[in-house]
């Protein structure tokens, strides 16, 4: 993954029109990436995405993925890991290699790739630097560019990977299925979940307070009116009191005093 | 005036703070296994809290954090009580490969309410005050600490009770290389303590990567990890296998990425 964000401009060229042809992809990864002995990840699915599902992989796959990764917390914080589970979907086919294409605001991979590599041809490169961009972002999140966030918000399958492993943990604690709904409904919320916990309020980790929160907002969506304030009043509470020392019904009630 | 530690209504028990007189929270990590370590609590003095903990209303907790994966959790099981203000708790490790922080503390677990404070171990300032306690108020903190303390990918720190001084630097060629850094207990607790972050941390910190940066010019490869620094280096003029290689400089160049700064 090194070698990929470092490719001059004509590599990059390449890769992009490799990006058209899933066996010339595979074999532009293997030929830039040392394929060390790191690559013990194997993955293979009962379903083939389509191109929008891709985009937000629906929950309803999740368990599957899940299941078949085998991973912990330390492997799923790995780029490198995602990088091959990447490589063995568009290996085994269930994903096209210009999935990866797709920008905010432009979402049809193949177009973008088409438009990238014309405009390159005329001498432009802005917007070809952007669907370069976005394909290493969503292959292992760039983290060159977009430090660890990229792995846990930018990367389809670790998202989904993620999503599922925070509802599991939830559920030791509350029995509801509905926040995996929430979790694949809510992606701008999951955004900044994930970002707070993992960076600069880890309280907000804490199992036991990740599993009433979700548990009571994915009940109460409604009537909260900023998902952002209402967490950031629960780190604040967080600050003084040690919540994950307290049962999930205490936790509950503290909450539903905010 | 800058006010290192926080504001509570009512007493807590932490260094550099004067709630309490004659009173002391100390942890001490015992012993460790590959899966876990053991962590003693003890309290001396803090009637107020002592008397909390023998009415069951307290209880002595530890708090595990893994950054990189995003692991938190709240550990209450005691593994032995030796008194009401002395347990040991045994605390599961996710792996040996990354860095766990520790925060050892005492919460209060009782109902919410007021207590009126007749206490000898209080401060003049809290006696007879009445103050309201809700639950999961910590009552008694030690700070945050490192088992051993990682810095990217690149740096491990760990304690080492046979260096009488200072630290060692090596290059640790095993999965692509890597700095190890054995540090004498008494530098590392230091290191480990969070309150003593930011200047004294990126001190050592800088005069550990010197120490390897200089070790790494003198060898023949550079191992396959470095080579990001290597690159970032020559970026910068820096030719590491170079005669003149300013291994100090380097350090410099180097520690704000090391230290995650250009990303988080």
């Amino acid at each position: 993954m090194n070698n990929l964000q470092k490719l001059n401009d004509e590599q990059k060229y390449h890769f992009l029109l490799s990006a058209l042809d899933e066996d010339e992809f595979l074999k532009f990864l293997q030929a830039f990436e040392n394929f060390d002995r790191e690559y013990k990840v194997r993955f293979d699915v009962t379903f083939k995405l389509s191109e929008y599902e891709f985009q937000n992989i629906p929950f309803n796959y999740y368990r599957e993925i899940y299941g078949r990764l085998n991973f912990n917390e330390l492997d799923a914080s790995n780029f490198k890991n995602w990088f091959y589970v990447n490589y063995e979907a568009v290996k085994n086919g269930i994903i096209k290699p210009y999935y990866f294409a797709f920008t905010e605001k432009y979402k049809d991979g193949l177009k973008n790739i088409t438009r990238a590599l014309r405009e390159y041809e005329n001498g432009e490169k802005k917007f070809f630097n952007n669907v370069f961009r976005a394909v290493l972002r969503r292959m292992f999140g760039f983290i060159k560019e977009r430090g660890r966030k990229g792995i846990y918000q930018d990367v389809p399958f670790s998202i989904a990977w993620w999503k599922y492993h925070i509802y599991l943990n939830t559920q030791d604690y509350v029995k509801n299925e509905k926040i995996i709904e929430f979790l694949y409904e809510n992606s701008s919320f999951y955004n900044y979940l994930i970002e707070k916990m993992g960076f600069t309020l880890t309280v907000l980790a804490e199992r036991k307070l990740l599993a009433s929160m979700l548990d009571y907002v994915s009940e109460n969506e409604n009537e909260i009116k900023s998902k952002k304030k209402f967490i950031q009043k629960l780190a604040a509470a967080s600050s003084v009191r040690s919540f994950g020392a307290l049962s999930v019904e205490d936790i509950k009630d503290v909450i539903k005093g905010m | 005036m800058i006010l290192t530690t926080s504001a509570y209504p009512y007493p807590v028990l932490e260094e550099e703070r004067f709630d309490y007189v004659d009173s002391f929270y100390t942890i001490e990590q015992i012993r460790e296994d590959e899966k876990h370590i053991y962590l003693e609590h003890r309290l001396i003095g803090a009637d107020f809290i002592l008397e909390l903990l023998e009415r069951n209303e307290a209880k002595f907790v530890t708090t595990v954090v893994v950054k990189e994966c995003f692991f938190r959790k709240t550990y209450d099981e005691i593994y032995e009580k030796i008194s009401a203000n002395r347990v040991i708790q045994k605390i599961p490790l996710i792996s040996p490969e990354v860095n766990h922080s520790f925060f050892a503390h005492i919460v209060y677990t009782g109902k919410n309410k007021s207590f009126k404070l007749n206490y000898r171990y209080l401060d003049e300032f809290w006696k007879n005050r009445e103050i309201k306690l809700l639950k999961g108020s910590v009552l008694a903190k030690d700070g945050w600490r490192d088992l051993d303390f990682g810095v990217g990918d690149i740096l491990k720190i760990y304690k080492d009770e046979n260096i009488k001084y200072s630290f060692d630097t090596e290059i640790d060629y095993e999965n692509g290389g890597r700095i190890v850094c054995k540090m004498n207990k008494e530098l590392f607790e230091k290191l480990s303590l969070r309150g003593s972050k930011d200047l004294h941390v990126r001190s050592i910190i800088s005069h550990i990567l010197s120490q390897a940066f200089f070790k790494l010019s003198k060898m023949d490869e550079i191992p396959g990890n470095f080579s990001s620094i290597v690159y970032k280096l020559k970026e910068e003029g820096m030719d590491i296998s170079s005669e003149d290689f300013d291994a100090v400089k380097a350090s410099l160049i180097i520690m704000p990425h090391i230290l995650g700064e250009r990303y988080e």
